[in-house]
């Protein structure tokens, strides 16, 4: 918890976070013993925790206002005999726009913040690793993929495409796969073509901050550059069946020339085995 | 009114049979029957969700947790949420429109009476029906049943349970129907539809929801069952279907139905609010104007549930502004809630403590439900314990807690009883203490990773103190119900009497006897003034008697600041104190 509060920058997000903390005390008593909260493991990942601390500044803002003027309105106002009505006060138009109009502007600085989040990670980089997750009851395995610079190689036919069909451009299979566990380069933007061979699963890294849904058939698309080297938890975050709490793989971000190495160390054995 | 004959017999001929009760129960068409027995199943069915709820907090207060695991867990799962939503959230509220709407514009009964008694037996049949699943295996794929987990077609609890929800779903539409027309042809002579109490606004507006929405749930269902059976492919992609489809047709439902589900708790926030601060609402034409504007942007965001499904991001945008801006009618609700506080004279009744404390919780599912509107926070937090968090800050927070008030508010004029007021204390300071500390923790537990419906979390051992905590709660809350049923128990027969009006309220259903007659008026109440008179009859007699001194706000406020002597600091104020007193 106070891990997560050191990250944060500005003072008053600091405050409004430290706020809303003391809304879960408990919480915050056996948090500061455990690591609780996942790192962000890369740039769009703190981009999120940014976007959410400023929700919690807004949120804190607006939850201590009107639990503030509660508090002040029945300790002011509460009944001291039972006889004697209220002010006879109906309404009144000014305040009706005021508190209509200020979060609609507030709603409409958010919207602006989480479009452009969006749109900024809209399109993937051109050279990506590809990375195909393949979703199954209770298991995940990962087929590598590399991008082609476009008229020069043949898409390969992966499934239907949701997501942003503009960006996805030829890619060529590499004869890499793995299950369980799954090895990616730090410092290199990496897609995941995320699908299912049975029923709905989710692909969910929360040190990245993504999830998206793999449907059967279908293919979601989304990209991430790590920053920071560990293993995490891919999680499926779908209801999926008996065994959907320990669909849990790893994922390795491992520093580039480690990669590179193990990478070529497995198209060597893959096309040995091709010739075979 | 044929089922008024018996009644009036037994009256006059002395006790009847406990047969003859029955029968008098099961084919009555009396509207407050009706809410009666629809609010005692939703009871019964309360209880068997609450059971489920206990175990899965049981199950997951320890990592490892080995009490139910695999298909059981799921079941339960699926079964808590469609047990609190359809059997009990919705089924009480219709229960308490029932009872106290047709009251509130001064009718006889609702418009198709037995229309009304057929919406009831649907209800209690399809209850019944989904508690089969009990016995023959619950389903296996949550309350929401995507495709094409509820497509494996040796999972018989699907069939039974789509079998049982269309049979509410229907009972719903028969019920909303039956709202509208209601309010629409039956209003007392003088009440037109801005005089009349927000609580009939929002029946309204339920009513509008029900008929609108869930027929989405029934043809979503409809063609889960014949692709199950007939080997037809509306969702199978592998045969040219499309497992969004689903999603987009049980979610253009299931956010409409989050708002049926609280809807009626803003209407009976609305009542126990100025019953209890002796001051009319605060701004009665925004605050019905925002409920409509809540139902109908409700229908335009049914995609923020499927963010993470894969669709193209850009599509995600306008989903996004759009539950945001839904936030700011929300937001005008809290705000003339909180301004209809300024300047009242507060009673702390059991009531007013359950409306007080739905403003704080359901105010924090509104924030967290504003973080979810962001796309990129979203897709980290969704389908996990933050949503599952957020979703109980409404449902129970917010329609609950409402609930909870409604029944200390109108427990009078149904039983003709007070209830028990220490009893009500422990409930509500149960119930509220439980609540924030099951569903706070859960927020931190998604964003730190928790996915949601896991029966195990061993392999992440640091969750552990906060499902402690929810667990407590969870138990906490538990007592909180328990102390609500010992109050209805001890006060149905042991509660000191109410008479007509104990709250002074000044809606219709106060100015009949409690617990009213069948033909609920024994005169035709006739609105003349606006509604909420509170202290308007007597500023309006002062004003007569002193020449139209009106109270100004320094006054006011010294008034109340300077304390007990409040009632004699203006000549206005004297007038009311006497003519209250």
């Amino acid at each position: 918890m106070l891990i997560f509060v050191k990250r944060i920058q500005s003072m008053p997000a600091r405050i409004a976070f430290a706020i809303l903390q003391l809304l879960a005390v408990p919480v915050i008593a056996f948090s500061q013993e455990t690591e609780l909260v996942p790192i962000a493991a890369g740039q769009y990942a703190e981009r999120v925790d940014d976007l959410m601390v400023l929700l919690l500044g807004v949120s804190a803002f607006f939850f201590v206002l009107i639990l503030g003027l509660m508090i002040v309105f029945i300790v002011k106002f509460r009944a001291r005999k039972q006889s004697g009505d209220g002010a006879p006060i109906r309404g009144n138009h000014t305040l009706e726009i005021v508190w209509t109009t200020i979060p609609l502007i507030l709603m409409a600085v958010l919207a602006g913040l989480s479009a452009s989040l969006i749109f900024e990670q809209y399109n993937p980089p051109e050279e990506t690793l590809i990375v195909k997750v393949n979703a199954f009851a209770f298991d995940w395995e990962f087929e590598y993929y590399e991008a082609v610079p476009a008229g020069t190689g043949f898409a390969e036919f992966v499934g239907f495409i949701c997501g942003n069909p503009q960006t996805f451009v030829h890619i060529r299979k590499l004869n890499v796969k793995t299950s369980k566990e799954l090895l990616i380069p730090a410092n290199r933007p990496v897609r995941f073509l995320i699908s299912s061979e049975d029923v709905l699963h989710s692909f969910w890294v929360p040190e990245y901050r993504i999830k998206r849904d793999a449907v059967p058939n279908y293919v979601s698309d989304v990209w991430f550059e790590a920053s920071k080297l560990g293993t995490f938890r891919i999680i499926c975050a779908e209801l999926c069946g008996v065994s959907h709490s320990t669909m849990i793989g790893a994922l390795k971000v491992i520093p580039t020339q480690e990669f590179d190495s193990w990478m070529t160390e497995q198209l060597a054995v893959a096309s040995l085995s091709d010739n075979i | 009114m044929s089922e008024t004959s018996p009644e009036y017999l037994s009256r006059s001929l002395g006790k009847p049979s406990f047969l003859e009760t029955l029968k008098s129960w099961i084919f009555t068409t009396d509207h407050k029957r009706i809410g009666i027995l629809y609010i005692v199943f939703a009871f019964i069915f309360f209880a068997v969700g609450g059971a489920l709820a206990g175990l899965i907090r049981v199950q997951l207060a320890t990592p490892e947790g080995t009490l139910i695991t695999g298909s059981t867990f799921n079941g339960m799962v699926g079964m808590h949420g469609t047990i609190m939503i359809f059997l009990w959230v919705m089924p009480v509220m219709t229960g308490i429109i029932n009872y106290i709407m047709p009251l509130q514009i001064g009718a006889k009964d609702m418009v198709f009476p037995r229309a009304n008694s057929l919406g009831l037996w649907l209800f209690i049949g399809g209850g019944i029906i989904l508690m089969m699943t009990f016995f023959f295996g619950m389903p296996q794929a949550g309350w929401t049943a995507y495709v094409p987990l509820s497509l494996v077609k040796s999972d018989i609890g699907m069939d039974i349970w789509i079998i049982g929800i269309q049979l509410l779903g229907i009972s719903s539409i028969i019920s909303g129907l039956n709202f509208l027309v209601t309010i629409i042809k039956l209003r007392a002579p003088g009440m037109t539809m801005f005089k009349v109490p927000l609580f009939v606004w929002s029946t309204m507006v339920t009513g509008w929801l029900l008929v609108l929405a869930m027929p989405a749930l029934t043809v979503g269902l409809g063609a889960v069952l014949l692709e199950r059976h007939l080997d037809v492919s509306f969702f199978n992609s592998a045969n040219g279907g499309d497992p969004l489809l689903y999603q987009h047709l049980f979610w253009f439902f299931g956010h409409p139905e989050v708002y049926i589900l609280i809807m009626p708790g803003f209407g009976i926030i609305s009542e126990i609010i100025p019953a209890h601060a002796r001051k009319p609402i605060f701004g009665y034409k925004p605050m019905a104007f925002s409920m409509i504007a809540i139902a109908f942007i409700s229908f335009l965001l049914w995609v923020h549930h499927m963010f993470s499904s894969g669709m193209d991001p850009v599509a995600t945008i306008p989903f996004s502004i759009l539950t945001m801006i839904i936030g700011v009618p929300t937001g005008i609700k809290i705000f003339n809630w909180l301004a209809t506080l300024w300047k009242g004279k507060i009673h702390f009744e059991p009531a007013m403590l359950f409306a007080l404390g739905f403003i704080i919780t359901f105010t924090i599912g509104g924030l967290t439900g504003v973080m979810l509107a962001v796309v990129p926070v979203d897709l980290h937090v969704t389908d996990t314990y933050f949503v599952v968090g957020h979703m109980h800050y409404v449902m129970f927070g917010g329609s609950v807690m409402a609930i909870y008030g409604g029944i200390c508010h109108w427990f009078p004029k149904v039983t003709g009883r007070m209830l028990t007021k220490p009893l009500a204390h422990a409930h509500f300071w149960l119930t509220f203490i439980g609540l924030n500390l099951t569903f706070l923790p859960m927020h931190w537990l998604g964003f730190f990773g928790m996915q949601r419906r896991i029966d195990t979390y061993a392999d992440a051992p640091q969750f552990t103190d906060g499902n402690v905590a929810a667990t407590i709660g969870g138990l906490v809350m538990g007592l909180g119900a328990l102390a609500l049923l010992i109050n209805i128990i001890y006060s149905i027969k042991k509660g000191a009497l109410a008479g007509n009006n104990p709250w002074r309220a000044k809606s219709f259903e106060w100015e009949t006897t409690s617990p009213p007659p069948p033909h609920n008026f024994d005169v035709q109440p006739v609105m003349t003034g606006l509604p909420y008179a509170y202290g308007e009859d007597a500023a309006a007699s002062a004003s007569a008697a002193t020449g139209g001194s009106a109270d100004g706000g320094a006054a006011d406020g010294s008034a109340a600041t300077t304390g007990a002597d409040s009632e004699t600091s203006t000549k206005s104020k004297n007038a009311k104190g006497k003519n209250n007193g």
